[in-house]
C-alpha cells in the first residue's frame, strides 16, 4: 500500500521507537549509582564533624579529613577537602 | 520482485532477527554488568555501614568528662571525646561481626587492641571512614568551655585528633 505525504513508514518508525526504547534503558541502567547511600551518609558524617568542631573551638578547625581511601573492587574513592568525594579509577 | 522458490525466510525477516538479537546481547550484557555493580556495591556498603557504626560508638559513647560546673547548667559535650578508655574495647564492643577485620587508629597510632594489624592490602573491598574529632582526657570546666565557644583567645582546651576505622573481610 503506497500512502502519499509519509516519509517513513510504519515498520520504520516501529524500529525507531524500539531503538530509542533500548537505549534509554541502558542509559538509565548507567546513571543508578549503587553506593550514593553510603557515600552521601559520609560526606554527611564528615560534615557534621567539622560543623561541630568548629562550633567548640569558636573557629575554622585546621586538622579536616584529606583523604578517604576505600578501595571498592577497581575504584579509588577520594576525599579532595573533607567533604567532596571524587572517584577515579585505581591504576 | 518475483517470488523466490526454495526460500523458507525473506531478507527483510533475517536482517531483522539478526538486529533484533544483537539487541538482546546488548541489553543482557548491560544487565548483567549492572548485576555484577550492585553486588559490589552491596558488598562496599555493608562495610561502610559497619566503619561509620563502630566509628560513632567510639565517638558517642566516651565523651569528655564535664565538670559539675558544666553538669549542673545541663550541658553534654557533643563531639569532645575521652580516648583514655579506648583501647581495651574489644570488636564486638564496636559492633563489627567476627567474620570482619578492622584496623583502627587515632592520630596516626594503633588505638583498639584488637584491631591492631593491618592486612588489607590484598583485600579488593575495603572501607575507611576518617573522623575529625576534638579530644581532651580530663574534667572540662564551665568557664573554659565557653572560652572556646566564644573564641576571645585562641582555644587550647583539646586536641583535634583524627580517627582511622578500617574495615575489610
Amino acid at each position: 500500500m503506497e500512502m502519499k505525504g509519509v516519509i517513513f513508514t510504519f515498520d520504520a518508525m516501529l524500529a525507531l521507537a524500539i531503538v530509542i526504547v533500548l537505549f534509554s534503558g541502558i542509559v538509565i541502567f548507567n546513571l543508578a549509582e549503587p553506593t550514593t547511600g553510603a557515600n552521601q551518609s559520609l560526606r554527611y558524617t564528615n560534615a557534621t564533624d567539622l560543623a561541630i568542631n568548629e562550633y567548640l573551638t569558636g573557629g575554622e578547625t585546621k586538622d579536616v579529613p584529606t583523604s578517604n581511601p576505600n578501595t571498592n573492587c577497581k575504584e579509588f574513592f577520594e576525599f579532595s577537602s573533607g567533604i567532596v568525594l571524587e572517584a577515579r579509577k585505581c591504576s | 520482485m518475483k517470488t523466490q522458490k526454495g526460500q523458507f525466510f525473506s531478507i527483510d525477516f533475517l536482517i531483522a532477527m539478526a538486529i533484533a538479537v544483537l539487541a538482546l546481547g546488548m541489553l543482557l550484557h548491560v544487565y548483567e554488568l549492572n548485576t555484577y555493580e550492585q553486588k559490589e556495591a552491596r558488598i562496599q556498603n555493608e562495610l561502610t555501614l559497619i566503619a561509620m557504626n563502630s566509628s560513632n560508638i567510639l565517638l558517642n559513647t566516651t565523651k569528655c568528662e564535664a565538670g559539675t560546673s558544666l553538669t549542673d547548667k545541663g550541658y553534654e559535650l557533643h563531639g569532645c571525646t575521652d580516648t583514655s578508655s579506648w583501647s581495651g574495647l574489644t570488636k564486638a564492643n564496636l559492633m563489627i561481626p567476627a567474620e570482619f577485620d578492622c584496623y583502627i587508629t587515632k592520630g596516626g597510632s594503633v588505638a583498639i587492641d584488637e584491631c591492631d594489624i593491618d592486612d588489607s592490602a590484598t583485600k579488593s573491598n575495603i572501607a575507611v571512614i576518617e573522623r575529625s574529632f576534638l579530644e581532651e582526657n580530663s574534667n572540662i570546666s564551665k568557664s573554659a568551655y565557653e572560652q572556646c565557644l566564644d573564641n576571645e583567645v585562641a582555644c587550647t582546651l583539646y586536641a583535634p585528633t583524627e580517627l582511622v576505622v578500617k574495615i575489610w573481610k
